[in-house]
């Protein structure tokens, strides 16, 4: 998947989140709207790599 | 063991820190000598150098915001920092801080430091999983006054890291464990093995024949100059 795709995914996503649900990234808290993904490059790559992170980590660990 | 409780409070992020503070302090008590508790408002550089001065033979926790070479005290002003590394030689040093595991963690583990327990990237959560990333972030020092080395704190809080985050996944929760994915993956404890060098050798080099202090001040200059990371 393209990151622009994973982003479009992810942001479609957030929007079925509630409105109290919260993201802290460092001294920031972000609600489900995260307008940073769209203004941030580096917040962007790091969201990307937490998501690619936990699916490697989901398959690498995957039983035999 | 002895230990110094750092965990000010001045904003929401600082109260979430300070609640997972307490927690670790409610473990703590019956194992190990608390020897101050600064903590639950602004906390100046001063008082904690005075705390440690007083006490050469404690070990630091700390909880609060980080950036890469300083821990927070309040919104504007470090209790450490590359000028006063120095006090941390000779302790143990727990944080739970974004960032620091990168230069000030380094740094502190070369003039003596014990140990560093440190995240070397932005520190993630989400609020759904608040109990979760509790265990998570209060689980090495926890095991720490059990009475582990650190090396196996260090791998029995990843592990149970990862057994959160099949919980987490398991209960439809995919952020929050992409998020302790994240966090898993960038905790270091510099202790028995020194930390890795730098990957730039640019940056190896000046570290090596100015110190972190120069390589810290040219990296910021770099960022103002609109230069990307290496």
């Amino acid at each position: 998947m393209r990151e622009k795709d994973l982003i479009q995914a992810l942001k479609e996503k957030l929007k079925k989140k509630d409105d109290d649900w919260t993201f802290t990234y460092g001294r920031e808290v972000l609600t489900a709207k995260i307008e940073k993904i769209d203004n941030d490059k580096k917040f962007r790559r790091v969201v990307v790599e937490m998501i690619n992170g936990l699916s490697m980590d989901l398959i690498l660990r995957e039983k035999p | 063991m002895s230990w110094l409780i750092v965990s000010p409070v001045f904003d929401t992020v600082t109260q979430d820190c300070y609640e997972e503070s307490r927690d670790a302090l409610e473990y703590m008590r019956d194992k190990v000598k608390i020897v101050g508790d600064l903590s639950g408002r602004a906390i100046g550089c001063g008082e904690v150098e005075d705390a440690l001065k007083a006490e050469p033979e404690a070990n630091l926790a700390f909880w609060n915001h980080g950036s890469e070479d300083k821990l927070w005290g309040s919104e504007t002003e470090a209790i450490i920092d590359l000028q006063n590394v120095g006090v941390l030689s000779g302790r143990e040093v727990y944080t739970v801080a974004c960032s620091f595991g990168k230069t000030g963690g380094v740094e502190a583990y070369k003039v003596g430091a014990k140990a560093v327990w440190a995240s070397t990237e932005v520190v993630t959560y989400t609020n759904d999983a608040k109990e979760e990333f509790k265990e998570a972030f209060t689980n090495g020092i926890k095991r720490r006054v059990d009475g582990f080395p650190w090396k196996e704190c260090l791998e029995k809080t990843k592990n149970r890291m990862t057994e959160l985050i099949d919980k987490l996944v398991a209960e439809g929760k995919n952020l929050a464990a992409s998020c302790m994915t994240w966090d898993r993956d960038h905790l270091v404890c510099y202790n028995e093995s020194p930390p890795p060098p730098e990957a730039c050798p640019v940056s190896r080099v000046m570290a090596g024949l100015f110190g972190y202090r120069v390589l810290t001040k040219l990296r910021k200059v770099r960022e103002k100059l609109g230069f990307r990371k290496g």
